[in-house]
């Protein structure tokens, strides 16, 4: 859900992703970045995202991943899904 | 979309995995590249640390590659590439393993290919199994062919109208066809025009015989047969249209059948029932010819239910016509059994040794396997310590038996083809209609599915228990490490005790088969067959037509053949033994009541009296015919010693007053009464083949009622090499004479390869069994061997304690030696009582021979024991000569 959230800003490449995950999410997430890679590989066989190879700035060749179509309309689903079990946490935790 | 996207994703990582891979790698390091300059630390430390915060790299690398589902194919190829190396070290098995599964899957599909051809798809008929033959049965359950004014009666009766879409008549006899320069005869079949439509076959060119042909004035029309057309007109497609002179009428060629599809079988060519020139055959209720009557079940009828409606019609025939028809009603057969009976139970038999085969080279590939995954139990427990999940080591496991499986289920194929293809060229006596034979894929994919379904249990068993989590100990049990293993040992042993039961139920088969075709052959058949040539000859259309006149050819042949040097004496008869046919007679007792006699029917030879001698037949009782016989117009007969058994059991025949009928079809004397004066008894000829009993005969004067054609048969010095004489001396009396072998050959032919080729079938089927039960022996010696084998490789230790402690070789052979005979009669007392079941199935293929032949039973036992002390030999010699200081100090 976090690597198709951060695909909606664009095509990025998998440093990027990884970087933008850690800065959102205030270091709080540290995982090995590259177990990232796995994750992506996984989506591109569901064909939530798409992969192409382009030219950093630095002028590098690196692969950039794009959200399609069903990835958005999959991560839709899955943030209200996140949604709904969080408010029913928050309910039993008497928050809410 | 999403499901698309994934899809192409797939495919290109599938389709280039080096590209993928690199790619992968090229990613991986560019992140980690990435994140160095991004570090605060000094150049050496960011990159250090940028890794650090990767993770391990390889480890992810393989991660992304399972996600991206290449795990399967990285596992798949080691596995390979481990079988390739595991099998080139121990060959024999890999050998063993695809020649076993070959073996099975070959011969079953190939033979069961030709059982099911035969017994479902030979009948060329539409819809074959719906076809009957009618007959007529009497109170006494004696059969005759209906006459046919009783058949067409039949026709028009509501019943059978009701029971049959149709029924048609069928008469069949032999025609001259001139062709160019010389005349032959061929066997006709006079058909009526409901005859094709009713047994659906289309013909391959031109049109079959239809309603037109039969009309008043039609211009005379026939349709060949495939081999007639191929053999005497080359295939010529021309052919139709063209006018052949038939019987000295032109007749036009309508149309051609295609290749095996005749009925009745021995027809060359159909003509319409309109042209049939003795009519009397038609007319004559009370005239029951060599003819066929076949009909047609409606859709929904059995043949019990049409027996039911047919019944009111035989009723009321005999009511009508109590001299001819009394007693007598309609009788039903299947077309197919008629077609394909008499190798039905060949056949059946053929199926289950091919079943049982299979069984064992199931077992063979069972038993291997298990020895083999046993044998490596300790690889497998060293394995699974370094890592190897139980789920990777079982799939192994299973590549390997699936591979096994694979090469062996292609090389079977190619066997079955092989096989198949040779049956192919089969003449269509011994397999009708084989060139329109193929593998039978449902036979394949069964033969296949049952080796591929052995391979996987034997494969996955062994390795779920082999990976259970106990590999420490099987490391440490070092290679006595059986312990765990036990069961799987005695599933082995019992596997074996089934080989051997299945090998002997086989043995014991061909050797039954084997001692009824020993014992036919040595039948004595009455006469002596030795030097002895016969031939069929036909007076050409037109000529010698009275019976006088045929008569006096027929004693000038013989003078002629007789003056042939190298020709001891030549003898007449209409119908020789052994050959095609056989004609019957009503015989009539003077005293007896009519009711008494009329039924029975025995068959009438014409004869002239140096046909005996030539013969070498013995008499039993009164003398036999002479010359001034030949000559009196008062009818003598002789009898078999069959016949007088019949008729006078305990008496003495001769003497005896005795009224037959002239049985020649034609001539218009058909049928007429005979009477004559029983002068003599001979010894019984056997008619039709050395396996069936021989039935009462009588022989007649060939003056008193002549035949329109004969064989004539000569004892001769030197057999073949006489014939090209007899051929010139009998020609130079007319070249027209038409020449057929007695037994339907095209010439001369010698009486003792007729005699063999009546054991043909029965030779035949003992080959092939006698193929597969050397398959199931040398597949259970092979078991046996494997089984005992490993068990002293298992017992190394064992042993070397034993000769430490001072057992002689002869002991540690004999320990050995004796388990496989345990085992081995193990199987042999299941195989018995296997073999004693089974025998029913064969019986009607046994001549002589009691299911129970105790030289079948004995041979075979003695067999199968020998082999399986030959199957311990070399094991136990490898136990005598170990070392037993090297075998206790084990690994």
């Amino acid at each position: 859900m976090l690597v198709l959230h951060t695909l909606t800003l664009g095509a990025l490449h998998g440093y990027a992703i990884a970087q933008h995950i850690q800065k959102l999410s205030d270091e709080v997430l540290q995982v090995e970045q590259g177990s990232l890679y796995p994750a992506l590989e996984r989506l591109l066989q569901k064909g939530w995202v798409t992969s192409k190879w382009g030219q950093t700035q630095t002028g590098r060749r690196a692969r950039y991943y794009t959200l399609t179509a069903s990835g958005r309309k999959q991560l839709g689903q899955e943030i209200s899904e996140f949604d709904r079990v969080l408010l029913a946490i928050n309910r039993v935790m008497h928050r809410a | 979309m999403s499901f698309i996207d994934g899809l192409r994703h797939r495919m290109r990582v599938w389709t280039r995995r080096a590209e993928y891979d690199r790619a992968l790698e090229d990613e991986m390091r560019f992140h980690v590249e990435l994140d160095a300059t991004q570090q605060p630390l000094a150049q050496l430390d960011a990159a250090a640390a940028a890794r650090r915060r990767f993770g391990n790299s390889t480890y992810l690398r393989e991660e992304t590659r399972q996600a991206a589902g290449l795990g399967g194919v990285d596992a798949l190829r080691a596995d390979a590439t481990h079988l390739v190396r595991s099998l080139r070290r121990s060959p024999a098995f890999a050998i063993v393993a695809i020649l076993t599964l070959a073996l099975g899957i070959g011969t079953t599909t190939s033979v069961l290919s030709v059982v099911d051809h035969v017994l479902v798809h030979a009948l060329p008929f539409r819809d074959a199994g719906e076809l009957a033959v009618l007959l007529e049965r009497d109170d006494r359950g004696d059969l005759r062919t209906p006459s046919y004014p009783t058949l067409d009666d039949w026709r028009r009766d509501p019943g059978m109208r009701q029971a049959f879409e149709g029924v048609s008549f069928e008469r069949g006899e032999g025609v001259s066809i001139a062709i160019g320069e010389k005349t032959d005869r061929f066997p006709a079949a006079f058909v009526d025009t409901s005859f094709f439509p009713l047994i659906g076959v289309r013909p391959l060119l031109g049109r079959v015989l239809s309603s037109d042909d039969a009309r008043d004035g039609a211009p005379p029309a026939a349709v060949l047969s495939y081999g007639l057309w191929q053999q005497r007109f080359g295939g010529d497609p021309s052919i139709l249209g063209r006018r052949l002179d038939i019987d000295s009428v032109p007749t036009t060629v309508v149309g051609v059948l295609p290749a095996g599809a005749q009925y009745p079988g021995f027809a060359s060519l159909w003509r319409p029932l309109s042209q049939y020139r003795h009519k009397e055959v038609l007319t004559r209720r009370g005239l029951h010819v060599d003819s066929r009557t076949i009909a047609r079940f409606r859709p929904g009828i059995d043949s019990l239910r049409a027996a039911r409606m047919t019944a009111t019609i035989g009723a009321q025939l005999a009511a009508a016509y109590p001299a001819e028809q009394g007693r007598w009603s309609p009788a039903l057969y299947s077309l197919r059994d008629e077609i394909i009976g008499d190798i039905k139970p060949m056949l059946l038999t053929l199926a289950g040794a091919a079943a049982a085969v299979l069984l064992l080279a199931c077992a063979n590939v069972a038993n291997l396997l298990l020895a083999r995954v046993a044998g490596r139990s300790r690889e497998i427990a060293v394995r699974s310590a370094l890592g190897a999940s139980r789920g990777r080591i079982v799939r192994q496991l299973l590549t390997e038996s699936l591979i096994l499986a694979v090469i062996g289920g292609g090389l079977g194929t190619a066997i079955a083809a092989a096989a198949v293809g040779f049956a192919r060229k089969l003449p269509a006596d011994r397999l009708p209609r084989a060139e329109e034979l193929s593998v039978d894929h449902r036979v394949l994919l069964i033969a296949a599915a049952a080796s591929l379904f052995t391979a996987l249990l034997c494969g996955l068993w062994p390795a779920l228990r082999a990976t259970r989590p106990s590999g420490a100990e099987t490391l440490r049990a070092g290679s006595s490490g059986s312990v765990g293993l036990r069961s799987e040992s005695r599933l082995r042993r019992t596997l074996v005790a089934v080989q051997f039961a299945l090998a002997l139920m086989l043995l014991v088969g061909a050797g039954l088969l084997l001692q009824s075709f020993r014992r036919a052959a040595a039948v004595d058949v009455g006469f002596d067959p030795r030097g002895l040539v016969a031939v069929r000859i036909t007076a050409p259309p037109g000529v010698y037509r009275t019976p006088a006149e045929a008569a006096a050819l027929y004693t000038r042949i013989l003078d002629a053949a007789r003056s042939v040097p190298g020709v001891a004496s030549a003898g007449f008869i209409q119908h020789f033994p052994f050959g095609s046919a056989s004609i019957p007679t009503p015989v009539q007792v003077e005293g007896r009541s009519v009711n008494d006699t009329a039924s029975t029917q025995v068959f009438y030879r014409t004869v002239s009296a140096s046909y005996l001698p030539t013969m070498k037949m013995s008499i039993v009782g009164g003398r036999w015919f002479n010359d001034d016989d030949m000559r009196a117009p008062a009818g003598s007969f002789v009898v078999n010693a069959a016949m007088a058994k019949r008729y006078w059991p305990g008496e003495n025949a001769v003497g005896h007053r005795i009224t037959v009928r002239r049985s020649s079809q034609a001539r218009a004397d058909f049928g007429q009464p005979l009477p004559g004066v029983v002068i003599g008894v001979v010894g019984d000829v056997h008619q039709t083949s050395q396996d069936t009993p021989p039935s009462p005969e009588v022989y007649v004067p060939f003056t008193l009622e002549t035949w329109p054609w004969g064989t004539f048969v000569m004892r001769t010095r030197d057999g073949a090499r006489s014939v090209p004489r007899l051929q010139k001396a009998i020609m130079a009396i007319d070249p027209r004479l038409v020449r057929t072998g007695a037994d339907g050959a095209q010439d001369f032919e010698l009486v003792e390869d007729m005699i063999a080729s009546r054991l043909a079938p029965r030779k035949l089927s003992m080959a092939l069994i006698g193929v597969f039960a050397g398959c199931a022996l040398v597949l259970a010696a092979i078991g046996m061997y494997g089984v005992i084998a490993y068990g002293v490789s298992q017992r190394t230790r064992e042993m070397g304690v034993r000769k430490a402690l001072g057992a002689t070789d002869g002991m540690i052979a004999g320990l050995i030696v004796r388990e496989s005979l345990l085992l081995a009669s193990f199987g042999l007392v299941i195989g018995c009582a296997g073999a004693w079941a089974g025998g029913r199935l064969i019986k009607g293929l046994l001549f002589n021979t009691p299911q129970l032949d105790p030289l079948a039973y004995g041979a075979t036992i003695l067999l199968l024991i020998v082999v399986a002390m030959a199957a311990s030999f070399f094991p136990a010699r490898r136990a005598t000569r170990l070392d037993p200081t090297i075998a206790m100090r084990g690994d």
